[in-house]
C-alpha cells in the first residue's frame, strides 16, 4: 500500500508527476481557457433559465408560503381570499366573491342519475363548464358522457366525443363526473395531502397546495380528474363570479381540478350546475342521511349499480334504469 | 488494526477534504481535446434542456404535448428506466464482493457511480414533470406534508434520496482513501455496499409499487410487476455497464480485466 503513496491517484488518471495535489500555474493556457469556458457556461446556463424570472413575478410571496389549507384559521384563511379576490381582478378582470363553505353537520351528498331518460344532450358538461369557470381554449368540462351500444356496459367501446344528433336508436347515454368515493385511491395517492374527503363526502382539492405531480390523475379510475395544462383563458364578462375556494375559483396553472359537487352551491342549499340544466330530470341530488331525500328514495327503490365496483372504491354516485 | 494505518482528527478532514474536491474538480475538468469537445456537445445540450424546461414552467406543460388522457409521459417512462438501470448498475457489485472475483473490483466504483448518475437524472426528471416545481417544498416532511406511509410516491422519494446517500458516501469515502494514499477501512463501506445492494432491489420495487397499485390501471395492478421491473433492470443495467466499460477500455488507458465483462453477475 506504500507504493501507491507516490501515485495516490492509481492509475491512468491523467495527473502529472508524484504531487498532483499542487496547483498549477494559475495563468497557465489550460485554467485560462477553463475558466473562460465556465464563465460562458454558467452565463448561459442563467440565459436559458430566464423565462422562470417571468413566471416567478406572477407569484406574490404570500402565495409561495400559503399553508394548506386544513391549517388556516379563520383570519389567515380571510387573508388568503382577499389576495385572490385582488388577483382575479388583476388577471381576468372581474370583481368575485370568493366564498369558504363548510360541510353541514348530518350531511352526506349522493347522486343519482336515471340511465333510462338520458338523452345525451351534454347541457350536464355545459352548465358545468359555464359554472365552474373552466379554461375556454380546451373546452373543459368535469362530465363525459358517454354513448353505449344498448346492452352492453363495456365502457371501453364507449364513446365520449361523439358528434351527431341524440339521442340514437341504438344507443344509451352515460355521463361520468367525481364519483366522490369513500374510498378514493386519487386521496391515497396524493404525496402532499393536497386532496381529501371531507365530512359531507366530497372529495376536495386545494388548488394552492397541489404540486401538479399528476399522480391522482393516473390513480382515478373513472378519468374524473382534470389538469391545468396551461393558465386558464376565460373572458371577463364569462366568468361566474360566486365562487369558493375549494371548488369553482379560477384556478391557477399546473394544478390538478375536478368535479366537486358544486359545493358552493349544495351547501348553501342549492343543486348542482348539471342538475339544474338537465332538460330530462335524469339527475337525482340530495343528502343520502335524510330519510326523506330524493336520493333516499331512489336508493331505497330502484336497482341502483355503481361503476367498477370491483375497485372498491365505494362512489356515491348512483346509476339505475327505470 | 495494522500499523501503517494513521488516526486523523477533524482538523487534519477540515483542511484535507477541500484539497480532495479541489483536485477532483481539476482531474475531471482535463483531457484531450475530444474530451472537451464532448463536454461542450453535452454542456449545449444540457442548456437548450435547461431553457425548454424554463419555458415548460414559464407557459404550462401543455408545451410537452401530454394530455389528460394520459397524464405521464416521456418524463416518467424515463425515470423508470432510469431507477432501473440505478438498480441495475449496483448488480455488478454482487461478484466482487460476494464471489470475491478480483476483476470485479475496478468496475464497482463504475457501478456506483453509475447508480449515483442515474439517481441524480431520476430527481430531475421528476421535478421537471412537475406542474409547480415552485412547490417543491409542500413535500418536505414537517415543513410540508408529507403524506407517509400511505402515498406510495412518499416511500419513493424516501428510497431514491436514500440510495442516492448510500452511494455517495461508498465513492466517496472510497475515492477520498485514494486520494490520502491509504487503504480503505472495510468497516466504512463494505456493510454501505451490501447495504446498496438490498436498497437498488427496493427502489425499483417501490417505482413498481407506485402503478401496481392502481386499481384503474388494470395493466399495472399486478403484483407481478415488481418482479418484472426488477428483471427488466438487472438487465439493463449491467448491459449499460458492460457498454461503458468497453468505451472506457477503447478510449481511456485504465485497465479492464476480461473477468469484469465475462463473468455476468447472476
Amino acid at each position: 500500500m506504500s507504493a501507491e503513496n507516490n501515485q495516490s491517484c492509481g492509475s491512468g488518471c491523467g495527473c502529472h508527476g508524484d504531487k498532483p495535489s499542487e496547483p498549477s500555474n494559475l495563468f497557465d493556457r489550460r485554467t485560462i481557457l477553463k475558466g473562460a469556458g465556465a464563465t460562458l457556461g454558467v452565463t448561459a446556463f442563467a440565459k436559458a433559465l430566464a423565462p422562470i424570472t417571468e413566471w416567478t413575478k406572477d407569484i406574490s410571496v404570500d402565495e409561495f408560503l400559503q399553508k394548506h389549507y386544513k391549517e388556516l384559521n379563520k383570519s389567515e384563511l380571510a387573508a388568503v381570499i382577499k389576495r385572490m379576490e385582488k388577483e382575479t381582478k388583476e388577471n381576468y378582470g372581474r370583481e368575485v366573491n370568493i366564498s369558504a363553505p363548510k360541510p353541514q353537520k348530518g350531511v352526506k351528498f349522493g347522486y343519482a342519475l336515471n340511465l333510462s331518460v338520458c338523452n345525451g344532450c351534454r347541457k350536464c358538461a355545459e352548465a358545468c363548464h359555464i359554472e365552474n369557470n373552466h379554461d375556454r381554449a380546451s373546452g373543459n368540462s368535469y362530465i363525459r358522457v358517454l354513448e353505449m351500444s344498448k346492452g352492453s356496459m363495456d365502457m371501453e367501446h364507449g364513446s365520449a366525443d361523439y358528434q351527431h344528433p341524440v339521442p340514437q336508436e341504438d344507443k344509451f347515454y352515460m355521463p361520468v363526473q367525481c364519483q366522490q368515493c369513500d374510498n378514493p385511491p386519487c386521496v391515497d395517492v396524493c404525496p402532499v395531502e393536497a386532496t381529501w374527503k371531507e365530512d359531507d363526502g366530497i372529495v376536495v382539492v386545494d388548488y394552492n397546495w397541489c404540486i401538479g405531480c399528476r399522480y391522482c390523475e393516473a390513480a382515478c379510475p373513472y378519468h374524473a380528474r382534470r389538469f391545468n395544462w396551461e393558465k386558464p383563458q376565460i373572458p371577463a364578462e364569462e366568468i361566474n363570479p360566486n365562487q369558493s375556494y375549494l371548488s369553482n375559483r379560477i384556478r391557477p396553472q399546473g394544478v390538478m381540478e375536478k368535479c366537486t359537487f358544486c359545493l358552493h352551491r349544495t351547501r348553501e342549499g342549492q343543486m348542482p350546475a348539471c342538475l339544474e340544466a338537465c332538460p330530462t330530470g335524469a339527475r337525482v341530488f340530495g343528502n343520502m342521511l335524510d330519510p326523506n331525500s330524493d336520493i333516499r328514495k331512489v336508493l331505497e327503490t330502484k336497482r341502483v349499480f355503481v361503476l367498477k365496483e370491483e375497485l372498491g372504491t365505494k362512489p356515491s354516485f348512483f346509476y339505475f334504469f327505470d | 488494526m495494522s500499523e501503517e494505518e494513521t488516526h486523523h482528527d477533524a482538523k487534519f478532514h477540515v483542511t484535507t477534504y477541500p484539497k480532495f474536491l479541489k483536485l477532483a474538480l481539476r482531474l475531471c475538468t482535463q483531457g484531450s481535446w475530444s474530451f472537451y469537445a464532448w463536454m461542450t456537445f453535452l454542456s449545449c445540450v444540457t442548456i437548450v434542456g435547461a431553457n425548454a424546461w424554463a419555458f415548460q414552467v414559464r407557459d404550462g406543460m401543455i408545451g410537452t404535448g401530454m394530455s389528460d388522457h394520459v397524464s405521464w409521459g416521456l418524463y416518467i417512462a424515463n425515470f423508470t428506466f432510469i431507477v432501473g438501470l440505478a438498480a441495475g448498475g449496483v448488480m455488478m457489485v454482487i461478484p466482487a464482493y460476494l464471489y470475491k472475483n478480483k476483476d470485479m473490483h475496478d468496475t464497482v466504483i463504475i457501478g456506483e457511480l453509475l447508480a449515483i448518475a442515474s439517481i441524480v437524472m431520476c430527481l430531475m426528471f421528476v421535478i421537471a414533470d412537475l406542474g409547480r416545481p415552485d412547490r417543491f417544498w409542500h413535500m418536505l416532511p414537517f415543513v410540508g406534508k408529507f403524506n407517509w406511509p400511505v402515498s406510495m410516491l412518499t416511500w419513493d422519494v424516501i428510497v431514491l434520496n436514500g440510495y442516492l446517500l448510500i452511494n455517495l458516501h461508498i465513492c466517496g469515502y472510497l475515492l477520498y482513501k485514494r486520494f490520502l494514499g491509504e487503504k480503505p477501512d472495510s468497516r466504512w463501506y463494505v456493510p454501505f455496499v451490501f447495504m446498496s445492494i438490498a436498497w437498488a432491489i427496493s427502489i425499483h420495487t417501490v417505482t413498481a409499487f407506485l402503478y401496481s397499485g392502481l386499481g384503474g390501471r388494470p395493466f399495472w395492478n399486478t403484483a407481478l410487476l415488481a418482479p418484472r421491473f426488477l428483471t427488466t433492470a438487472f438487465c439493463a443495467g449491467p448491459a449499460f455497464i458492460i457498454l461503458v466499460l468497453q468505451i472506457i477500455r477503447r478510449m481511456t488507458s485504465m485497465p479492464i480485466g476480461e473477468g469484469s465483462i465475462n463473468s455476468p453477475p447472476i
